[in-house]
């Protein structure tokens, strides 16, 4: 009769601890060498920045030696002569389980503690300089002890896991790498297939990877982690259950379990498959990901099936392989013929109550910078607004708008191959309906063939708020100017003495004046001529804090920014040392019309070379002062591109680019033209 | 003390233990033998708590035993694949069997190394595979089992160690009623050890009993006859196995000493002897008679 049950033996954990002691001082050496004379010569500016100076391991470290740890421990299940020794033993698997993650645990959290330890004793050492140092410290260290605690229970549990459904040590790492990036893997291959199979889908969240790699202390001390402790306590009893129930027969076995021997052959084989489809897309641009998914998925089928049977035979692999086949094609099928209605879906207008549709032109990288060690919250979350329309009429066009789009799915997308990324408008459309669902939806579409549906689209007042912010109404500080104009300045100017106001409220008159004309028009990318990047900062209050966000728009200014070039080129003349001399001109290059030509391999393109000093300044004035060049009369609206450097004495050389219709190109270039 | 009802175990399909029954007194020395694949290794793994069994029951002393802990207390198995933790040497081991064999005893532990005579410092890996055997029977008797399995023993000792080695397990025998478990194709050195045995084929006990009680029902005849041999003689007899050299025939015959001295007389043979067989040819000739023969193979 078992009159006592014992979690823990003695003797397992004191063997652990006699067998593995060289893993924690491993682990110990090589965070003295790397994360810990950071936090020893750590000064006291720097401190306030611990965080920091202190991210080089961030719990990665733990999180190796802790995949390590539990293959070592638990690897003599994977040997017939250690589990007759071990388990003719009198310990019950339980405690032999239990034991062995007692001891691992306790190795593991040595140096974490000794790691952490001085992390918070050098903070302390530091507040006679810097008088936070000690509660920056101290927090910080309890940050990094608790993500390095998380990755060590983590870690040990994923592999605990592969090596209780596995039978040999070395598959238990390979299945346990392979958990740990699989949630990757799923993310970048299903992104990729839905978003070249089916129409209208506006990719995946990238925010989620976020969510499922925590990748910091800062990171990992908010809620987020909580679903890391709901997995370590799943996985701790997950692993248990299964070594109870294991049959130690199977050591010699890739994967231990009958059941799992299935799931193991059709895992691999759709793993396998997919990423071969992605690969022959990326070597040969062919669309097919699913006849691509074919055969390295059955080569994949085929050796599982070995690896399972343990013998090199194909026998038993055609009705796998023909569920295999058949289970891509009904995916594709349903892709195909969009079975699903999700390409068709467009929200009943009664149902919709705002739609946020420029999400991809105000989606740009802005700076934020910490105040204090707090980690100021994402713009998004400070501002508590997204540009969404509200507007009845205007939501009921961008609703019509989408519904064409659906509509006219194959013309839309044959264009797209036929003429490529010539006039390309990418729309991005997040409906928020009224049952607090969303609805996102994204298209790259050729902006001909939207016809006047594209004027609902830009017309909107919110539009502009999405593509010039710095129009809107909340407080903003303008910190500098920049101005570049390819062929009126040497470089970047920084505009030392231009009126801040008087810049934001020309900007704003001439933004208020563009129609959906000259939007489209610019959209199609006219000339690459003049740019000022305004770099402001902008203040908001999120929670009772003021949090200060840094930004740089750069804005490209056309004919239609009157206002704005007349006060640029007013600034500019007091920069005369920085405006290219046309004395300087020796010659110019131009290439006219050019692109790649696939199935020829080389650059095509017309090219004009002219040396004659006297040319190449009437081109370079040409450009200069007819930027804004229309010729009336001539009906030749045919677009045309040009790459034109000018050349010096020098190695200087200037650079301009046109993208315009012919009638808009000065005639002293537009002869060059074939 | 071992009583298996019933046994099942089958390996991907493949029935390795069918319906096994089996017994083993308290006190006695079991010897279990059986040809190779007859499913031995995986009887001693299940009745050991290392397997678990399909269907069946295996109790010791009236307890079950898989996961029992307080019943493996007084089990020791000795597999015949061996293991040691790889930087142990022999002291390491003995303190980690110590710290979970409640009953080890050190005494015994410093007798046997008197026997043994191997460094304790030695690490058991660099050992020999004799002398790496030499320490599992050493770890095994320190810790005063109740029961001792035992797999292929005596496979790689010297013949002085196999005999101070079954010298002292058979002192533990006689002084503590030890019981042993013994599988070994060595079927000579068995015949020496066993009082019991129990003959393992196609995954199920064939015969099973006392080695005197084996050896009693099962003889080895030669006899020679004038003329031709009577046919009343075969009839009467269960006979196993015969062959002919010259004029002298021999049988292998099952039944009682006295019946079969009856029918050689009755047939009026020119001579006759009755021989007991060893254990080995019991194996061969109650094996033969389920298929597992002995072939004159000239290749």
């Amino acid at each position: 009769m078992n009159l006592k049950i014992y979690l823990f033996d003695k003797s397992t954990v004191k063997s652990d601890f006699k067998r593995f002691w060289w893993v924690p001082v491993i682990y110990m050496l090589i965070l003295a060498m790397i994360v810990l004379p950071k936090a020893v010569v750590i000064d006291s500016v720097n401190m306030k920045n611990i965080g920091v100076y202190c991210n080089s391991d961030e719990g990665v470290f733990a999180f190796i030696f802790s995949f390590f740890m539990a293959g070592m421990v638990f690897s003599y299940i994977h040997k017939g002569s250690a589990v007759s020794m071990i388990h003719g033993l009198p310990i019950s698997r339980r405690t032999q389980y239990l034991s062995h993650i007692l001891s691992s645990v306790v190795l593991l959290i040595i140096p974490v503690i000794i790691a952490s330890a001085v992390i918070g004793i050098e903070g302390i050492s530091q507040r006679a300089v810097y008088s936070d140092a000690a509660a920056t410290a101290l927090k910080y260290a309890l940050k990094y002890f608790y993500t390095c605690c998380i990755y060590i229970l983590l870690g040990f549990f994923i592999t605990a896991f592969t090596v209780m459904i596995s039978g040999n040590t070395i598959a238990a790492y390979l299945f346990s790498i392979a958990a740990v990036i699989f949630p990757s893997f799923v993310y970048y291959i299903t992104n990729y297939i839905l978003t070249n199979n089916l129409y209208g889908f506006p990719g995946i969240d990238p925010k989620i990877m976020d969510y499922i790699y925590i990748s910091s202390a800062e990171s990992m001390w908010s809620y987020n982690s909580l679903w890391y402790v709901i997995l370590i306590v799943i996985l701790f009893f997950g692993c248990m259950k299964l070594y109870e129930i294991r049959r130690l027969e199977n050591y010699d076995e890739i994967v231990a379990f009958n059941i799992l021997k299935p799931v193991f052959m059709f895992g691999a084989s759709l793993c396998f498959g997919l990423f071969g489809g992605y690969i022959i897309y990326q070597a040969s641009n062919i669309n097919s990901i699913f006849l691509g998914s074919i055969p390295l998925g059955i080569t994949a089928l085929i050796a599982a099936n070995m690896i399972n049977k343990k013998s090199f035979t194909a026998k038993g692999i055609l009705k796998p392989a023909m569920l295999y086949i058949a289970v891509i094609a009904a995916f594709k099928l349903t892709l195909a013929y969009d079975l699903t209605g999700y390409e068709r879906r467009v929200p009943h207008i009664e149902n919709i109550e705002s739609i946020e549709p420029y999400e991809n032109i105000i989606d740009r990288t802005y700076f934020q910078y910490y105040c204090s060690n707090v980690k100021a919250p994402d713009y998004g979350t400070a501002k508590g607004i997204a540009i969404k329309v509200t507007d009845e009429n205007e939501i009921k066009n961008i609703s019509d708008f989408h519904r064409f789009i659906s509509d006219n799915k194959s013309e839309m997308e044959n264009n797209m191959k036929v003429i490529g990324m010539k006039n390309p408008v990418w729309i991005n459309l997040k409906y928020n309906l009224k049952n607090g669902k969303t609805l996102k939806r994204s298209y790259t579409l050729d902006g001909d063939l939207c016809g006047t549906y594209l004027k609902a689209y830009y017309e909107t007042p919110e539009y502009k708020l999405a593509k010039y912010p710095i129009i809107s109404d909340s407080s903003k500080t303008i910190r500098s100017v920049t101005y570049r104009g390819d062929t009126k300045t040497e470089g970047d100017i920084q505009l030392r003495y231009i009126d801040y106001d008087k810049l934001a409220d020309a900007l704003k008159k001439d933004i208020d004046g563009l129609d959906y004309e000259i939007i489209y028009n610019m959209n199609k990318g006219l000339e690459c001529g003049e740019y000022i990047s305004i770099n402001y900062t902008e203040t908001l209050n999120y929670e009772g804090k003021d949090f200060t966000y840094s930004y740089e728009d750069t804005i490209e200014l056309n004919r239609y920014f009157k206002n704005t070039l007349a006060l640029i080129n007013d600034e500019l003349s007091k920069y005369t040392d920085k405006l290219i001399k046309e004395e300087n001109i020796k010659g110019v290059y131009m290439v006219f019309d050019s692109y790649y030509d696939y199935d020829k391999q080389e650059d095509t393109g017309h090219t004009v070379n002219i040396t004659n000093t006297d040319e190449a300044i009437n081109i370079f004035n040409a450009l200069k002062n007819n930027i804004y060049y229309l010729n009336e009369s001539d009906k030749n609206s045919e677009y045309h591109t040009a790459d034109i450097t000018f050349t010096t004495d020098g190695y200087t050389e200037y650079n301009a680019c046109i993208n315009k219709p012919y009638n808009e190109i000065p005639h002293e270039i537009s002869r060059y033209i074939e | 003390m071992i009583r298996v009802e019933n046994l099942n175990k089958s390996f991907d399909g493949f029935k390795a233990l069918d319906n096994l029954n089996l017994s083993v007194k308290k006190g006695s020395v079991y010897g279990l033998i059986g040809p190779n694949g007859a499913g031995k290794t995986t009887l001693i793994k299940n009745l050991t708590g290392i397997y678990k069994p399909d269907s069946g029951s295996i109790l010791v002393e009236n307890e079950p035993v898989y996961e029992n802990t307080y019943l493996k207390q007084k089990i020791v198995y000795i597999s015949d694949e061996l293991f040691f933790f790889t930087t142990y040497s022999i002291m390491d081991m003995a303190k980690y069997y110590a710290g979970i064999y409640k009953n080890w005893d050190w005494n015994m532990f410093e007798k046997l190394r008197e026997i043994f005579k191997i460094d304790v410092k030695r690490r058991c890996r660099r050992l020999s595979k004799g002398m790496q055997k030499q320490v599992s029977f050493w770890l095994g008797i320190c810790s005063r089992p109740d029961l001792m399995v035992l797999d292929e023993p005596v496979d790689g000792l010297d013949p002085v160690m196999r005999r101070n080695t079954w010298a002292v397990i058979l002192q533990e025998v006689a002084e503590r009623n030890m019981t042993v478990l013994v599988s070994s194709h060595n079927l000579r050195e068995l015949e020496d050890v066993c009082d019991h045995v129990g003959i393992m084929f196609n995954g199920k006990i064939v015969l099973e009993k006392a080695l005197d009680d084996v050896k009693g029902e099962i003889h080895k005849l030669q006899i020679a006859f004038n003329g031709e041999t009577p046919h009343i003689f075969k009839e009467s007899l269960n006979i196993l196995h015969s062959s002919k050299f010259g004029s002298v025939e021999t049988y292998i015959v099952r039944g009682k000493t006295d019946i079969i001295k009856a029918v050689c007389k009755d047939c009026s043979p020119l001579l006759y002897d009755i021989l007991p067989l060893t254990l080995e040819e019991i194996f061969i000739y109650e094996l033969g008679g389920m298929g597992y023969e002995f072939e004159n193979i000239l290749i």
